[in-house]
């Protein structure tokens, strides 16, 4: 039985090879050309191979070396964080900047842990407000603040 | 000397209460505009060009110089308060900037951001101006070969600068060069990693990379560290 002995450089070297594989697929389809004349799929192709090849050599020496351990973390206020970004590119075309804004204040406050709703539903208008008033009327910028 | 009396012409034309004043308020704006994250002093003198219509070409240009050196500023604030780089140039600033914050000195290291932005600002003004046609010169003998080796140098000099593992910055090294081949490809026009999105074809632009990586990453470490953080100091 094979023991990590350093589970921060192993899951870093594991993640290393998965996206030089990822690359790698990803980028089956571009020409390669030969080292005097090199295509498209060149340097894709030497880059991800050489994230292979680290990560593989971070994977065996977490086996051999030991390293500080993961510390926990927690996966829903992470995945609310990253709902939050992803609902405001979603949103700020078809529901407009107020709402968007008020969507991203409201997603992202349920991450924490000592959230009142008071106080978020205050900050979220509070910020829709600042955001309309400052990039729509203060600097112009070409943004839909109500798509109704 | 050419050079002394064409500045003195400048300072003639530039040093008038009202061209200060037009500096003065552009830089204002500017750095005011510029705090915002995401925005920088490029953004922010395209944002701001309408303002400067009214005025005469010469109020104008000064008035853009302002814009341009505040918002140059005002992008450290944000990187050294939160740690969110407002624009590409000051990712360094968050390196020690947001450490001398947390420690409770932000306000030292927001001073120092000032007084070295003046510094540097004027030192490399009258570089300008002094070696301008020299540098004109030296710029236009840059081809591939001194591009790559100033690349070069930059990478290794990002794996010897890394704290910790040299084999992990090797490797953040190489998944960077990776990003940065999302695109369209400079010889061929292939689009290289863009998974049919067309607002790839252009590539990864710095400024959200750097506000997901650096900005991204301190929101979530601070979600976790919230029940253990210690109450801080009366």
């Amino acid at each position: 039985m094979v023991r990590v002995r350093s589970p921060q450089d192993f899951w870093a070297g594991i993640l290393f090879i998965l996206f030089g594989c990822a690359a790698l697929w990803f980028g089956r389809d571009y020409a390669f050309g030969t080292l005097t004349k090199m295509g498209p799929g060149y340097l894709p192709a030497v880059l991800s191979w050489a994230l292979v090849a680290i990560g593989g050599l971070l994977t065996a020496r977490a086996l051999a070396i030991d390293g500080p351990a993961i510390e926990r973390s927690q996966v829903v206020p992470q995945l609310l964080i990253l709902a939050a970004i992803v609902l405001f590119a979603l949103a700020i075309e078809r529901l407009g900047l107020a709402l968007a804004v008020v969507l991203v204040a409201v997603t992202a406050s349920l991450a924490s842990r000592d959230m009142r709703w008071s106080e978020t539903i205050a900050l979220a208008i509070g910020i829709a407000a600042l955001c309309v008033l400052l990039f729509v009327h203060l600097l112009g910028q070409p943004f839909v603040v109500w798509a109704f | 000397m050419d050079l002394f009396a064409n500045l003195a012409t400048g300072f003639g034309a530039a040093v008038t209460p009202v061209n200060l004043g037009f500096c003065l308020f552009g830089c204002l704006i500017g750095t005011l505009i510029g705090v915002l994250p995401g925005i920088g002093p490029i953004a922010t003198i395209a944002m701001l060009l309408p303002v400067t219509f009214g005025l005469s070409p010469l109020g104008a240009l000064i008035m853009l110089a302002g814009i341009y050196y505040g918002a140059q500023y005002g992008g450290s604030t944000t990187a050294i308060l939160v740690n969110l780089p407002g624009e590409s140039s000051s990712v360094v600033t968050c390196i020690d900037g947001y450490q001398m914050a947390q420690k409770g000195r932000a306000g030292a290291a927001l001073a120092i951001a000032a007084v070295g932005s003046l510094f540097a600002g004027c030192v490399g003004t009258i570089l300008i101006a002094a070696f301008a046609p020299v540098l004109a010169a030296f710029a236009v003998k840059f081809r591939s070969p001194e591009y790559f080796a100033l690349m070069l140098f930059g990478l290794i000099a990002a794996v010897i600068l890394a704290h910790g593992s040299v084999v992990k910055a090797v490797g953040m090294v190489i998944l960077g060069l990776l990003v940065g081949l999302v695109g369209t490809e400079s010889q061929s026009a292939t689009a290289r990693f863009t998974f049919g999105v067309p607002e790839l074809y252009d590539g990864v632009d710095f400024v959200p990379l750097a506000m997901g990586l650096f900005g991204l990453a301190e929101i979530l470490s601070n979600l976790i560290a919230a029940a253990t953080r210690a109450p801080p100091p009366p």
